[in-house]
């Protein structure tokens, strides 16, 4: 399980966006890669990060979103997949990933999986 | 004796198509080839509106080319060889866009592709691109330096 539940209620609510990062060159997951949260705020269309998060040894993240907390809008998650490449000895084609996407239920759980090897990299709308 | 001329007839509509085909691969002059797929309908996916930038010094990115995808789901001409010097690069696809028109709810703004490019001399660089409407995949297959 990826989070405890100590006192019996479950700390993923409702509306929490979670991600979960693999390596597909080793089938492991991708630990210690950093992970930001951004939105983007209207007016002006700047991105205001909204959390900062690493991968622990599953390739998972504590969510990034509290419950309660996601509006209906554009996000932006951004991977620093060269750092972890450089950190395995590895070069990659790609400075970081960056994957914008739209939540248009705020009470909809929300997963964004990032699969990555050093010339590809997937993502899609998970559950 | 009729399958021989039907096979001359063959050979100078290949010929003829090899010159008029816009190039699916990168060459000298063209060093950056892209190709967007539509998995869902297994085909290539059309007029998707590309945007390619180069990342400037102070953080920016400035707008190099703007091009829809060909019926082949290619963007020939992206670039040239005397443009696409060394440094950062993005590529821009409004796939929103692209579903959108096809009356779906996509879950991505657009697909960015970031990358660094002719860090060791001049390469060739063929992007893929894959997309449904609640994911995308890219790879990259990238040469050695080349000249």
């Amino acid at each position: 399980p990826s989070l405890p539940q100590a006192d019996g209620t479950s700390e993923v609510g409702k509306g929490t966006l979670t991600t979960h990062v693999l390596n597909t060159a080793t089938g492991l997951p991708a630990a210690g890669l950093s992970v930001r949260l951004a939105r983007l705020q209207e007016p002006g269309l700047q991105w205001m990060e909204l959390a900062h998060r690493h991968t622990d040894a599953d390739g998972r993240c504590q969510p990034f979103l509290a419950q309660g907390q996601a509006k209906a809008g554009t996000y932006k998650l951004h991977f620093e997949t060269a750092e972890y490449w450089q950190g395995l000895g590895h070069t990659s084609f790609y400075p970081f990933v960056e994957v914008v996407f739209i939540i248009t239920d705020p009470a909809q759980k929300l997963h964004v999986p990032l699969l990555i090897s050093p010339y590809s990299y997937t993502t899609y709308r998970g559950s | 004796m009729a399958f021989h001329s039907v096979f001359l007839v063959f050979l100078a509509g290949l010929a003829l198509c090899s010159e008029a085909a816009p190039l699916d691969h990168p060459d000298a002059k063209h060093p950056l080839s892209v190709k967007v797929v539509d998995s869902v309908r297994g085909s290539p996916a059309t007029n998707v509106a590309v945007k390619l930038y180069k990342g400037a010094a102070d953080g920016s990115w400035e707008l190099l080319n703007s091009q829809q995808t060909n019926e082949k789901g290619g963007l020939p001409e992206l670039t040239t060889k005397e443009q696409f010097v060394a440094g950062l690069y993005k590529l821009e696809l409004d796939t929103a866009s692209y579903w959108k028109s096809m009356g779906l709810n996509p879950f991505h703004q657009h697909a960015d592709v970031v990358f660094t490019a002719n860090d060791a001399g001049n390469r060739r660089y063929k992007i893929a691109v894959v997309l449904t409407p609640f994911s995308y995949s890219t790879t990259a297959v990238v040469s050695e330096p080349v000249e």
